[in-house]
């Protein structure tokens, strides 16, 4: 069995093989939001309270890491190709394809980016975020089991 | 105007050398870095991911400790389930996100999965593959020297084990991870439980027999009690909501 895939869906393969860190990053946290709180929602292992109050839990969560993730990532990328562009910064190996070497910059970048942002920006915003929704969806349920 | 541009100018250009000069080996590593991303984009997208993934584990960890509203018994549960996720989403991560990157790019060396440019009489495995390697006689007799396919195959085939390798991340961490995890977490809240039931029955001096409640084993894949958090007749319901 061969499939062969036609022109337009292979248009879309060549533009893969370059594809930006911030589009595999929405692609695995829109599924994220949607897979990883339905599988604590139906978690048998643990009651129906603690089951909606983990699902809240990870929706938060998955929530605040994949905006700001992909919200560091473009902006990040788009550093990369200024960079480039500038001629800040320059390929080793001068035989490389100009544009691929954009990409990979942009890639590098989005890379130290995130590294920085997880430790700067998404240890307050989880910590706040997680807070402040779960007082809202579950109002006095900590102070109830102190 | 002019002046206060050459003042401004006097300051501003030796610092801007001297910036130019002191991250000269930095520009000189991400260069690197994005020339082994056009050597293997799905690769190097691979590691980031997991290099992010671990700082992210050691951020959630420390938002976890950091919160001071969490008690501590509850607290360290939660650092407990969030390390134990953490590290099994990065070993599936890798696991998966490399086996699929290795058989997307199969798929297409073994003639599997191919785009609609190739020509009819070469959609085969062994000619793929000289295509593939860019086999110099191959290339002069049947492409005429016509590199361009070559050239589309080899992007074709990246694209194929990007997607692929995205697809065992989205598995690893989306479905695989959590599901594991909330073993674990129910394995490490059953063996709490079993010692709050241990202590309590130390305390009053009352056998294992003659507990009011089943004694909880921890065993992994572990067994549901069904504790409910509002008997208060029961001296551990307390512990059920233990995420909290």
């Amino acid at each position: 069995m061969r499939l062969i895939i036609g022109p337009t869906f292979t248009k879309q393969l060549y533009r893969a093989a370059s594809m930006p860190s911030s589009y595999q990053r929405v692609a695995i946290g829109v599924t994220g939001l949607a897979l990883r709180p339905t599988i604590d929602l139906l978690n048998p292992d643990v009651d129906q309270e603690t089951r909606a109050y983990s699902a809240a839990k990870t929706a938060i969560k998955v929530a605040i890491t994949v905006f700001n993730g992909v919200l560091t990532r473009i902006v990040a990328e788009k550093f990369g190709h200024w960079l480039v562009d500038k001629g800040i910064i320059t390929a080793i190996n001068k035989n490389v394809e100009a544009k691929a070497f954009a990409n990979g910059v942009a890639l590098a970048m989005s890379f130290l980016a995130t590294v920085v942002t997880t430790f700067t920006l998404d240890i307050p915003l989880i910590n706040w975020g997680l807070n402040f929704a779960l007082d809202k969806l579950f109002p006095g349920q900590r102070v109830a089991r102190k | 105007m002019n002046i206060l541009k050459r003042q401004i100018a006097k300051y501003v250009n030796p610092l801007k050398q001297q910036i130019a000069e002191y991250s000269k080996p930095l520009r000189r590593q991400i260069a690197r870095l994005a020339e082994a991303d056009i050597k293997n984009h799905a690769s190097l997208l691979k590691w980031t991911n997991v290099i992010i993934w671990a700082c992210s584990l050691v951020a959630e960890v420390g938002t976890f400790a950091a919160n001071k509203k969490l008690p501590p018994k509850e607290k360290s549960f939660i650092i407990k389930q969030e390390l134990a996720a953490g590290g099994i989403s990065l070993g599936f991560m890798l696991f998966l996100a490399h086996y699929f990157e290795k058989i997307g790019a199969g798929l297409v060396s073994h003639g599997l999965v191919l785009p609609s440019d190739v020509p009819e009489k070469l959609r085969h495995k062994t000619a793929i593959q000289k295509i593939l390697n860019s086999d110099p006689t191959f290339l002069n007799n049947e492409l005429n020297g016509d590199t361009q396919l070559i050239k589309k195959l080899v992007g074709f085939q990246k694209g194929a084990s990007v997607i692929a390798g995205t697809i065992g991340t989205i598995l690893a961490f989306n479905i695989a991870a959590p599901l594991i995890s909330n073993k674990i977490a129910s394995y490490f809240q059953n063996r709490a439980l079993a010692q709050k039931q241990q202590n309590v029955g130390k305390r009053y001096n009352v056998p294992d027999n003659r507990l009011a409640v089943t004694p909880i084993k921890p065993t992994f894949p572990p067994v549901s009690y069904p504790i409910s958090p509002y008997n208060r007749y029961n001296p551990y319901s307390y512990a059920t909501p233990l995420y909290r």
